[in-house]
């Protein structure tokens, strides 16, 4: 049985087309080998979350995540707020695991939707530059992933835009910008899903076969997530 | 202003949907067999359409605009061209209300999104389904090609996250065919769950009302899926209020069996609070009796 996590899956989506130059395989190999363990956008991310979650939890406008601290300023967290009114009787940060068979290996999928409001996924996504094409998400196999693992029809993304965020002159202070909610992304579960699902995941097995990749997906120990009741 | 209860089920509402395929595979006339239709022709290409239905012909989105007030007499708008209409007409259209728009084109794009945004919203109070009617362009999509609606891309990203349905119009053994799934060859959206759908000959009674009932599958399937949130959320509420009176085995027991016929996401949603309060009240379960019982001191 090899364990992996959605994120693994996408990363090696975006490998495969190319969506980007900056998706070469030592950056797959990042993720995939655990080494990737954050960075500005992430934690950034990482900290709106926490504000959707948890409610206003920030200390003048700040939040710690390990050790670094991202400056919002009180429209942020205003809109963070707001969003979080609009989900009211959500599930945040639930977790969940499917397995697949794929030319007779087992391999089991987990992953966690940042939040599951009644028969829809939301995902919250911050993004530091311009919303070029929505075609960004919804070619992505995390979603499609996400409603199989979740057996949910309905998968939106939404899309908090830091506008004009710079890496080298902002870090972590994003204080002095604006923050655009764009419109949902809407995505709905289709008739051929299941295939393009095994037809990405048959693909992948070849991919760490070829690179004698088997361990990384042995060795981790993962939750099964299924429930009890 | 209408207030839908919340106990009431959400009344149908108008859906906008987009169809492309090459020039003269027959989008326009699959369109004209909706009810009660209105095309708005922006590329003069009604007049090859089978069973030509009532046309607003216009050459600028001022001339639209001017027109529009006819339109609600009708129950469907086509839109004939997306690129014609977007790319184009308010293009031209926003750039002469700001000038700076005309270079500044990410600008341009959201400001052609709010207008076209408000047209559309005039479209549902007036309770009128909308049809989009685009050209297909190849992409290259690595060694890949994908057909995709011919608008620019900020339009093209308008129109696939405003549309209900998105389908693909082609020939396939020399019969038109529609296909609303999204493949690896062309973009769909399919919220009715339509399948691949051969439309009918012209002379097939199924045809004159082939768009009608497209439409309407596609309402349906919204109000449903609309339902079924509702009662999704309907649900879980009350099983907050259930675990949150739990107190006794009996309660936790009854808890436990409503939670076990929730879907799996909500099951696992449940399961940190319905834990958290079986040790807030000392109840644990017993896996050898397989009951709920009070937690030994």
């Amino acid at each position: 049985m090899l364990n992996l996590r959605v994120t693994n899956l996408e990363k090696f989506r975006r490998f495969i087309c190319e969506t980007s130059e900056y998706e070469t395989e030592a950056s797959l190999m990042e993720t995939l080998t655990g080494q990737f363990t954050g960075n500005e956008y992430t934690r950034i991310g990482t900290a709106f979350h926490k504000i959707v979650e948890c409610g206003n939890i920030t200390i003048r406008n700040t939040v710690d995540i390990d050790g670094f601290i991202i400056d919002f300023n009180q429209s942020h967290i205003d809109m963070a707020l707001a969003y979080k009114k609009s989900i009211k009787g959500c599930f945040h940060e639930i977790r969940a695991n499917k397995v697949y068979s794929v030319n007779g290996t087992d391999i089991n999928i987990s992953g966690g939707a940042d939040v599951i409001l009644g028969n829809q996924i939301r995902d919250i996504k911050t993004k530091y530059s311009y919303l070029k094409s929505i075609a960004d998400y919804t070619d992505s196999v995390q979603w499609k992933l996400y409603c199989d693992i979740f057996e949910l029809p309905e998968f939106y993304f939404d899309i908090f835009e830091f506008q004009g965020y710079n890496k080298e002159k902002n870090g972590y202070d994003v204080s002095g910008l604006t923050l655009k909610k764009h419109d949902p992304i809407p995505c709905l579960v289709y008739s051929t899903m299941q295939s393009d699902i095994q037809y990405l995941l048959t693909e992948f097995l070849d991919f760490v076969k070829f690179r004698n990749l088997e361990q990384l997906f042995t060795e981790i120990k993962t939750n099964n997530y299924e429930p009890k009741h | 202003m209408t207030i839908v209860k919340k106990s009431d089920t959400m009344p149908k509402r108008p859906v906008i949907i987009l169809l492309y395929g090459s020039p003269g595979v027959g989008k326009t006339s699959v369109f004209n067999t909706s009810v009660n239709p209105i095309l708005l022709d922006t590329d003069r290409g009604s007049d090859r359409a089978i069973n030509r239905q009532d046309t607003i012909v216009a050459n600028s989105w001022k001339e639209v605009l001017q027109d529009e007030g006819e339109i609600k007499n009708y129950s469907t708008l086509g839109i004939d061209t997306a690129k014609s209409v977007l790319d184009d007409f308010l293009m031209t259209y926003v750039a002469e209300q700001d000038y700076k728009l005309k270079t500044n084109k990410l600008k341009a794009y959201g400001a052609i999104g709010d207008e076209f945004k408000l047209f559309i919203n005039r479209r549902r109070n007036e309770q009128i389904d909308i049809v989009v009617i685009a050209h297909a362009k190849e992409e290259k999509d690595g060694d890949n090609t994908k057909f995709s609606p011919d608008v620019t891309g900020g339009s093209k990203d308008l129109l696939l996250r405003i549309a209900d349905q998105v389908g693909y119009v082609y020939m396939a053994n020399n019969k038109r065919t529609i296909n609303f799934d999204p493949t690896d060859k062309t973009i769909g959206k399919n919220v009715a769950r339509l399948p691949i759908m051969e439309i009918p000959d012209e002379t097939d009674p199924k045809f004159k009302i082939f768009m009608a009932e497209i439409i309407d599958s596609v309402k349906n399937s919204i109000q449903a899926m609309s339902e079924d949130q509702k009662n999704a959320m309907i649900l879980i509420e009350k099983v907050t209020g259930l675990i949150e009176s739990i107190n006794t085995p009996d309660d936790a027991q009854s808890c436990s069996d409503q939670i076990g016929q929730l879907p799996k996401a909500q099951k696992i949603g449940f399961r940190n609070s319905f834990s958290a309060k079986l040790k807030e009240v000392g109840l644990t379960f017993n896996k050898e009796s397989n009951t709920f019982e009070y937690a030994q001191s």
